[in-house]
């Protein structure tokens, strides 16, 4: 079929663990991610699927966010550096703040998770996707809604909301800010 | 109801809004010959009438089979209306029909909403007013013009009681009509095979049509074998029954009068039955007056045909395509694959034998990529029949005499094509009648004729098609565009242009509003726009102008998007391919032979200048220090760019595919394909570079 086939995995389903809440209150599915040793999430119900890292074809005349085009199944879908739409720097020469690559996962082995960097397929409008490369996919996790304060957006306008797990901050990102509704008439660097 | 309750739930399928969009063409088709017979104060057409009430209920079902409501709530009025006004129960008039063309705008609106869940939620409001404005027609003063004839007109003829309980309301309006303009009403009888009668009799309608107007079809009893039918067809014609019974006689049917007309009335207008229809009120008024052949000649189709077709979803083609496609990169792997058997000895037999099979897999392949190609063409007739319509609504309300010429409608083009080209030409050919053609005392003045002319050209020219729209309007003055251009900054005062600058300086953004330069040049809104369209499919648009003579604007666009013979080169390590159809020839680049003009390098090509851009700076890349270049040579139109890319890597099909995601448009790249091991490689904006080129140099 296409020649990237093999570098790509369907890494599974993305489910809730087990261990959620049990109570009856309201909860929101997150994905949690890495990006440069901070933890970030997004909303379960917009990840398509998690892929490894393969071939990444670059293309020019595009922010440096971009890191280029991946054949999904006969698709081509642009990929986005989760570090540099945050401004946080290249993703690709993250090494020194990952653990080492057999780290163990966070829990028992579930196959989306992972030590190394992979690509969170996510689901933007009427039908198309894009892909957001992370440094690695940490766990799914059910989130109660009291746990969400409000994001500062005007200093981090691609953080949603704010969430409390184990004392520390996850920042949920805007999806639809990150796909970058309002950048898509990019044209290339003026010049 | 909330507009929550409004909204289609994922029941709402493609085949729905194709079906749905099918039915709001054939509304508009219609409205507009029945605003054309209106405004000729003529009666409708009892067909036109017919296929809009036709229109209207098939989409009120469609509605309600997906819960449309909105939609559904339109068709509804709209049916009861047209209904009326087919039985003769409402007279039309201009006010109507143009409430009716909004309504069917309005469903048009709701459609786009169904479809397309960005665009703007039309108001619930305005929609619930509109299907009470519309069913507000039904409570006008009623003007039934069958209340000169005294009871039912069928009575007055030697019918048989069982056919005349068979008509309709609709049916015995249009006998009643009928009789009243002193036609005759004929009984025409006729046996077929059962296993033929389908297109039997519908040959024999499409003849009798042609001598009147066909009112009621009725199976009859009668005296036939099993495998027989027996038909019994209502006829109202100014032909007697000989002159009837003549045409039919190749078709074995019997003809008997039902009445007998006056025969003077009747038969005064014998040239009517031929020309129309026989829909049309006898009006001597009307006898000098030259015949206007209708633009919408009504073919009479067989069910049979109807049923020979299939409608698909273009997507699904899409998906052939690309299966296609993988197996054009499968193929080439199995050609390698027999010329390494072939190299070596011990294995040559097997090279050989492979090598012969995966001759002919090539051309069935090639055959079959042939094949879905042209499933996905159609002819731009439906196209510039839409033009017709909307350049009949212009002519009524700008009031300006103009003739639209249309030629070459068969030329066909990719399906999605076609749609994307509708709106360009559509506001090229508005423009033309807007600002280019004068009114008719200013061209008399000229020494012109009154009536204006706008062509609508569509032609084939190698892989691409041409469509040319050329009026014989003011044309534009390039004088004033360089006087607006000099205001916008867009040149400066020392900038020597030639004319065809000034004229591309048309589809400068800013420049061709209306308001400041329609007034001396003729042209309209955002030209710029339009061609950035263009550039989006592929495509081109030149334009070319004569002050007092007039306009041409020609749009050139490749036959399909879907697959393409690709020339593969280097830039840097990383390869692209160009479009072989837009490549005119390859040379090496020269040490040297490079000259610069004002910033820009040139190439000297047999006598011309060619422009010659570096991809490596399209890119923003270092340029190769060394190495051998070579020089691309792309055309589109009558424009020509030479590509400096550091390598060619041979020819290979692609089948081109967008990029998904955030951005979706990248300077200069067209999409992308995917290819055997090379993964993917970027396919070059061939038609954008050109565009980006020209911008530059007349920046410069």
């Amino acid at each position: 079929m296409t020649s990237n086939w093999g570098d790509l995995t369907w890494l599974g389903d993305v489910r809730p663990a087990e261990d959620a809440p049990t109570s009856q209150e309201a909860v929101r599915e997150l994905l949690l991610l890495e990006s440069r040793g901070d933890t970030y999430a997004v909303p379960v119900e917009r990840v398509r699927e998690i892929v490894r890292v393969g071939r990444v074809t670059p293309v020019p005349n595009l922010p440096a966010e971009v890191c280029g085009v991946i054949a999904l199944r006969g698709e081509i879908v642009q990929v986005l550096d989760l570090a540099r739409c945050l401004g946080r720097g290249s993703g690709t020469d993250a090494a020194p703040t990952l653990p080492a690559p057999d780290a163990a996962p966070p829990r028992s082995a579930r196959g989306f998770r992972s030590s190394r960097p992979r690509i969170v397929i996510l689901q933007a409008d009427a039908g198309r996707m894009s892909g957001l490369r992370v440094d690695r996919v940490l766990d799914v996790w059910r989130a109660p809604e009291a746990a969400f304060r409000p994001a500062e957006t005007a200093t981090a306008p691609l953080v949603e909301a704010l969430v409390l797990r184990d004392e520390r901050f996850v920042s949920v990102l805007d999806v639809d800010r990150i796909l970058g509704l309002e950048h898509a008439e990019y044209r290339g660097p003026v010049r | 109801m909330s507009e929550r309750d409004l909204r289609p739930n994922a029941k709402v399928t493609r085949e729905f809004l194709s079906e749905a969009e099918d039915l709001l063409e054939r509304l508009r088709s219609g409205l507009a010959d029945l605003a054309d017979s209106v405004s000729a104060e003529e009666p409708p057409a009892p067909d036109v009438l017919n296929g809009l009430f036709r229109a209207a209920h098939s989409l009120k079902g469609l509605a309600g089979m997906f819960a449309v409501e909105g939609v559904g709530a339109l068709a509804h009025q709209l049916e009861e209306v047209l209904d009326a006004l087919r039985l003769g129960r409402l007279a039309p008039a201009r006010s109507s029909v143009a409430l009716l063309e909004e309504a069917v705008e309005q469903a048009a609106a709701w459609l786009e909403w169904v479809s397309s869940p960005q665009s703007p939620s039309p108001g619930l409001e305005s929609a619930q007013d509109l299907v009470e404005r519309v069913r507000r027609l039904l409570e006008g003063p009623a003007e039934p013009p069958s209340a000169a004839a005294p009871g039912s007109p069928a009575e007055a003829l030697e019918l048989d009681p069982s056919i005349r309980r068979a008509l309709t309301e609709y049916e015995e309006h249009r006998l009643g009509e009928n009789l009243r303009q002193g036609r005759w009403v004929h009984l025409v009888e006729v046996t077929f095979e059962i296993l033929s009668f389908e297109q039997k009799l519908s040959d024999l309608t499409a003849t009798l049509r042609e001598a009147g107007e066909v009112i009621s079809t009725l199976p009859a009893p009668g005296d036939v074998s099993e495998a027989q039918i027996r038909f019994s067809l209502l006829v109202a014609t100014t032909l007697d029954p000989d002159e009837l019974g003549e045409r039919v006689e190749t078709h074995h049917a019997s003809v008997r009068a039902l009445n007998r007309p006056h025969p003077e009335e009747a038969r005064s207008h014998p040239e009517e039955a031929r020309s129309t229809p026989a829909s049309r009120r006898p009006a001597p008024e009307a006898e000098g007056a030259p015949e206007e052949s209708t633009e919408s000649s009504r073919e009479v189709e067989s069910l049979r045909s109807i049923s020979d077709t299939v409608r698909v979803d273009i997507r699904k083609l899409d998906e052939l395509m690309n299966l296609v496609g993988e197996l054009v990169i499968q193929r080439a792997a199995v050609g390698s694959v027999a010329s390494r058997l072939l190299a070596d000895e011990t294995t040559r037999r097997f090279g050989s034998e492979l090598a012969k099979l995966h001759k002919t897999f090539d051309r069935k392949l090639q055959d079959l990529q042939a094949r879905i190609l042209d499933v996905r063409m159609v002819p731009l007739r439906q196209v510039f029949e839409r033009l017709t319509r909307v350049a009949r609504r212009l002519r009524r309300e700008l009031g300006k005499e103009v003739n639209l010429e249309i030629r070459g409608a068969d030329t066909e083009l990719d399906k999605l094509l076609v749609e994307e080209l509708v709106d360009p030409l559509m506001h090229v050919v508005r423009n033309a009648f807007d600002h280019a053609i004068e009114p008719p005392e200013e061209r008399v003045a000229a020494g012109k004729p009154a009536a204006g002319t706008i062509q609508i050209e569509a032609f084939q020219s190698g892989s691409h098609v041409v469509v040319q729209v050329r009026d014989d309007g003011r044309g534009i003055d390039t004088e004033a565009v360089r006087a607006r251009a000099l205001e916008l900054g867009l040149i400066g005062p020392e900038d020597t242009c030639s004319r065809k600058e000034l004229l591309e300086l048309v589809f400068a953004p800013g420049l061709s509003t209306r308001s400041e330069v329609s007034a001396t040049s003729g042209r309209g809104v955002g030209m710029d726009v339009v061609r950035a369209n263009l550039v989006s499919l592929g495509g081109i648009v030149d334009v070319d102008s004569q002050l007092s003579r007039g306009t041409t604007i020609s749009f050139t666009l490749p036959i399909t998007l879907a697959i393409i013979q690709a020339l593969l080169v280097r830039v840097t390590t990383q390869r692209f391919a160009i479009p072989l159809t837009a490549v005119l020839e390859t040379l090496p680049l020269e040490p040297g032979t490079l000259q610069r003009s004002q910033g820009h390098e040139l190439l000297h090509l047999r006598g011309e200048p060619l422009p010659v851009r570096w991809l490596h700076d399209e890119f923003g890349w270092e340029r190769t220090p060394g190495g051998k270049p070579y020089v691309v040579v792309v055309g589109l139109g009558d424009a020509r760019l030479g590509l400096v890319v550091d390598r060619l890597d041979g020819q290979q099909d692609a089948v081109i595919k967008p990029i998904q995601g955030p951005y979706r448009t990248v300077r200069g790249i067209a999409g992308a394909t995917e290819l055997g091991d090379e993964g993917i490689v970027l396919v070059l904006d061939v038609a954008g570079l050109i565009e980006a080129s020209g911008r530059v140099r007349e920046a410069a």
